[in-house]
């Protein structure tokens, strides 16, 4: 896995090893540091040692490191990325916003659920009722032949199996939202989540280029056509991360299966092996997407 | 009865009212809402009635352009509600489109954060206001320590914490130990100053009015805090006041720093004042790992390097400081079922 990237630090040091060597590089020492950053020089030696445990709660140990790489002229950017590679994703940084509201899945659907099963009990109940109280109008003779199937059938408006397998379908978590937005199209669509919406309408778009399989190393670049934040992961670890600026690109050699995973998803164009990528539909929440390639 | 029934497919939110932005974490989901708190409310010529026309975004890019029928106004004033029944209605609005359905109104468990200095007058107006928006619970945490709790700071330790979370209307600092608030202070001095000052800097200065929107422009491009190698410039239009007719004008980065000047002193003082009364031991905690700053204001350019001047302690931002607020209350609704309430003294 290298970078293809050209960075004006080495992305693969810890960020510690990247702030001694730029503080050394510009003939400081540790006390100077601290002395500008108004810090105890045990917390620059910390830093400098990738000893982050000893700086406490991560708001701490990340906000000096963003103040010792601006002091230095570093880009905090690439630091962060280090530094999350260095200690993991258990200090994640919060989820990006979604300017637009994202469906609701797990709600909506127990709400449909309960909508459909409500249907479905007082359709029973009046097929019940009809049947019960037809029988002795017919004759008033239980040895009456039973009426013929046809007739008991509910009204040709209601489905009464698509709607019991939607139910059956629906599990409690929010998983549910991917079975209810690509198999069950007969619901009414959802005028509010455009983005969502938009997606699902263009099935077209669900159908990628031949792709890597488990195993295999491919090229992936990505290029921005706006700001957006970004995390990519392959079985090595993390190998893309940060918040990328319009009309840049980056681009990886990585190992199938990768993870991805888009603040604003229709800022970025994925290419895989010089192919076109389509974000796979289901995959889209709001403005985020998160999907895996060659799994 | 309706309410629980209904509360059963409701998700627990958590809600910054902000004078500025309302921001709405929904419990399980994230942060789904960060609007503008502005809504325009149009008026029916000849039957007097009224109506809202949009809230949010669209309705902050009305601000300042309205027609005689259509009044784009901001409910909330230095961080507390100045007209309870639009901000009724905007909170029904945002939570209904945080909720998402259709089908039926929504009925959850709401936690809003109020300024620390908010009046029990005050309080109350948010929590009837949120009550009558749909809620079925509502619990009302103070702004600073969900700030602390949503930037990540340690606020369970028996050690000082301090964090300064500079928002719309108000700037809050306290420090913070053992899941309670030591000291606190509340300055009414905040994103909405800084705009005002450009706008009486421009008028003084040039000789010409400009709107809020464009006061914010230059802020958020150009506005700093702190003198900095680079001066950065930026091209704005307004009105000249002796002429009456549109001009074009240059401003610069070192005009803004002055013109920000008296708000952000506002700022240092109140930090330097919360210095003073907080209590050694705590005080030398916060010496040693420094204040955190949070809120849309912590974004203004170099405003750490000002406060550590200032201060000479260390200064740090959070990370994505505009959203610690809404992101430290929703942290309160996951640890308010495991430990009740009483925890953060939420009301």
């Amino acid at each position: 896995m290298t970078h293809a990237t050209d960075n004006s630090i080495d992305s693969a040091d810890g960020p510690g090893i990247q702030l001694r060597r730029a503080r050394e590089a510009r003939g400081m020492d540790i006390v100077d540091i601290a002395q500008e950053l108004h810090l105890d020089t045990w917390i620059i030696e910390a830093l400098e040692e990738d000893d982050f445990a000893a700086l406490g709660a991560p708001v701490f140990a990340k906000g000096h490191m963003r103040q010792y790489g601006s002091l230095l002229g570093l880009p905090t950017d690439d630091l962060m990325i280090a530094y999350y590679r260095v200690r993991g994703r258990d200090d994640a940084p919060p989820a990006p916003i979604t300017a637009t509201m994202t469906r609701p899945a797990a709600n909506r659907n127990v709400a449909w659920a309960a909508i459909v099963l409500a249907v479905i009990v007082l359709g029973g109940l009046a097929g019940l009722l009809w049947f019960m109280s037809d029988r002795p109008l017919v004759g008033g003779n239980t040895d009456e032949p039973e009426p013929a199937p046809a007739e008991v059938v509910p009204p040709p408006s209601f489905d009464p199996g698509l709607a019991v397998d939607a139910v059956l379908d629906l599990p409690a978590d929010s998983g549910a939202a991917d079975a209810l937005q690509t198999g069950a199209s007969e619901f009414p669509a959802d005028t509010g989540d455009t983005a969502v919406d938009a997606a699902d309408d263009s099935p077209a778009t669900n159908t990628p280029p031949p792709l890597p399989v488990s195993g295999d190393t491919f090229e992936l670049t990505l290029r921005f056509s706006d700001r957006s934040w970004v995390e990519v992961s392959d079985p090595g670890g993390r190998i893309i991360y940060g918040i990328f600026e319009a009309g840049s690109s980056r681009s990886v050699s990585a190992e199938a299966p990768v993870e991805l995973y888009f603040g604003l998803v229709g800022a970025v164009e994925v290419v895989v092996n010089g192919q076109p990528y389509a974000v796979p539909a289901s995959s889209i929440r709001g403005n985020t997407a998160r999907f895996v390639i060659g799994n | 009865m309706l309410k629980n029934l209904k509360g059963y497919f409701s998700n627990d939110l958590s809600i910054d009212l902000g004078t500025a932005n309302t921001l709405i974490y929904v419990r399980g989901r994230g942060i789904v809402l960060n609007e503008p708190s502005v809504v325009a409310i149009r008026e029916e010529s000849g039957r007097g009635s009224k109506s809202i026309q949009a809230v949010g975004a669209e309705a902050k890019n009305m601000l300042g352009r309205t027609p005689g029928n259509i009044t784009a106004i901001r409910p909330l004033k230095d961080g507390v509600i100045a007209d309870f029944v639009v901000t009724e209605k905007m909170l029904q609005y945002f939570i209904k489109r945080a909720h998402g359905s259709r089908y039926f109104r929504p009925s959850p468990r709401v936690l809003v954060c109020v300024p620390y200095g908010a009046t029990e007058v005050e309080r109350r107006a948010i929590r009837e206001s949120a009550e009558s928006a749909g809620a079925r619970k509502v619990y009302l945490i103070q702004e600073p320590m969900a700030a602390a709790i949503g930037a990540g700071m340690p606020v369970h330790e028996a050690r000082g914490s301090m964090v300064l979370d500079i928002g719309g209307g108000t700037s809050e600092v306290a420090v913070i130990s053992l899941n309670g608030i030591v000291y606190a202070a509340s300055v009414r001095v905040g994103g909405d100053r800084f705009d005002e000052a450009i706008i009486n800097y421009v008028r003084r200065n040039y000789g010409i009015l400009i709107g809020e929107a464009t006061a914010e422009r230059i802020k958020h491009e150009i506005g700093s805090a702190y003198p900095g190698e680079e001066v950065r410039e930026i091209s704005v239009k307004g009105r000249n006041l002796s002429e009456g007719v549109p001009r074009s004008f240059t401003l610069n980065s070192n005009e803004i720093l002055e013109a920000l000047q008296e708000p952000l002193q506002g700022i240092v003082g109140a930090v330097k004042g919360a210095l003073e009364q907080t209590p050694p031991e705590l005080g030398a905690d916060v010496a040693e790992r420094g204040i955190v700053l949070t809120g849309g204001g912590a974004l203004l350019k170099d405003l750490d390097k000002l406060l550590m001047e200032e201060t000479g302690l260390p200064v740090v931002v959070a990370d994505d400081p505009l959203t610690c607020v809404a992101r430290g209350g929703g942290r309160v609704l996951e640890l308010m079922d495991e430990h009740g309430a009483a925890m953060f003294a939420l009301d």
